[in-house]
């Protein structure tokens, strides 16, 4: 436990991974894609004096807004996941008006009604606690804040999960499945929309889902698992490669002309002060 | 108390509702049909037990009781007899 949340799977095994995490393969994948297209929905102006990203990973995108806005603009970053934080606070070290600190969704480590401006980027489906992270993100943004968040929603790629199901479920209890399906919450759109409307209102906030399918090898596609470590973490060692087989073989059968199709089911909500 | 064919055929038409995909035999093999997800198992699992006012024990699942409705109707009746 600490500070009363008990650390999770999760951020235990990003941190782990956090030097995997940064590695070309994974960055150029179609989830690095994703995060590029993500980034493009943060919207800072000149009224943002205090900008803060929530799940800031290893702090790149804070390094390349810190690089382009004033740099009287505060920035902070908020990353649970230690070997992350500390790549991040490493990376943003030229920039003094950026600081990388512990936290989470469920509990920001930031005064009540301080910030200006709030983005996530692929990060809030990991929240272990739906209400209390959104009760969080209205806490500390100001009566006027405005937000951005992107993250995976309910039908996240369909084709992969219809695949490796059953895969999965010779190497895995079901018990074990339900505990790696409980690590993320996957919402519809009508779900968060009710979620943020009941902090947030519905006069400034919309939300938004789309679909987008990536096409890759399967060593592309593979290059980004590390980013779904967490939930596979309980199958036995001795099982792990022939799994990992079955998983390739399965994807594998997926091929079109185009490549392995990959389908990101994307929420934005975005908060803006009218 | 309810027969099995009984908890079979209320089943069928949770399951199928739930995972939006017409659930038309109890043997279906859910899991090989792509219908059953991690995702979806947790949503299915709580139905469930809000529907038949059951508890189910996690621990003792086994894989093939979650293949088809046949087998999740099984687990039904086994925990409403204890």
């Amino acid at each position: 436990m600490r500070d009363g949340i008990a650390v999770n799977a999760v951020i235990e095994t990003y941190s782990r991974l956090a030097i995997e995490y940064g590695e070309t393969e994974n960055l150029d994948s179609c989830w690095g894609l994703v995060a590029r297209h993500s980034l493009s929905l943060v919207a800072l102006e000149d009224k943002h004096k205090v900008v803060v990203d929530v799940g800031c990973g290893a702090g790149r995108d804070l390094a390349h807004l810190a690089s382009c806005y004033s740099p009287d603009v505060r920035f902070i970053g908020i990353e649970p996941a230690v070997n992350m934080r500390e790549i991040g606070i490493n990376r943003t070290a030229n920039y003094p008006n950026v600081k990388v600190v512990d936290g989470r969704f469920e509990k920001l480590p930031l005064e009540s009604g301080s910030v200006d401006y709030l983005y996530s980027i692929l990060a809030f489906h990991w929240t272990t606690d739906l209400d209390k992270s959104v009760s969080e993100l209205a806490r500390v943004l100001k009566p006027a804040g405005e937000m951005d968040l992107a993250f995976i929603g309910r039908y996240n790629g369909r084709e992969f999960i219809r695949k490796t199901t059953p895969v999965f479920f010779k190497y895995m209890t079901p018990a074990m499945m339900v505990e790696a399906a409980s690590l993320r919450k996957q919402l519809t759109v009508e779900q968060a929309s009710a979620l943020f409307g009941k902090a947030f209102g519905s006069h400034r906030l919309s939300v938004e889902e789309s679909y987008h399918t990536y096409y890759d090898t399967l060593e592309g596609h593979w290059a980004w698992w590390v980013r779904i470590e967490a939930q596979l973490v309980n199958i036995p060692q001795v099982v792990r490669v022939e799994c990992d087989q079955a998983v390739r073989a399965a994807i594998a059968t997926l091929e079109t002309e185009r490549g392995i199709p990959y389908t990101v089911h994307l929420l934005h909500v975005r908060l803006r002060d009218t | 108390m309810q027969t099995l064919n009984g908890v079979e055929r209320q089943l069928l038409t949770l399951v199928s509702k739930q995972v939006n995909v017409a659930i038309e035999s109890a043997e279906m093999d859910l899991i090989e049909m792509g219908v059953i997800d991690s995702l979806a198992l947790v949503d299915l699992l709580l139905q469930i037990e809000k529907e038949f006012g059951v508890q189910i024990s996690l621990a003792e699942l086994e894989i093939d009781d979650l293949r088809s409705v046949a087998g999740l109707a099984r687990v039904i009746v086994k925990e409403k007899g204890k």
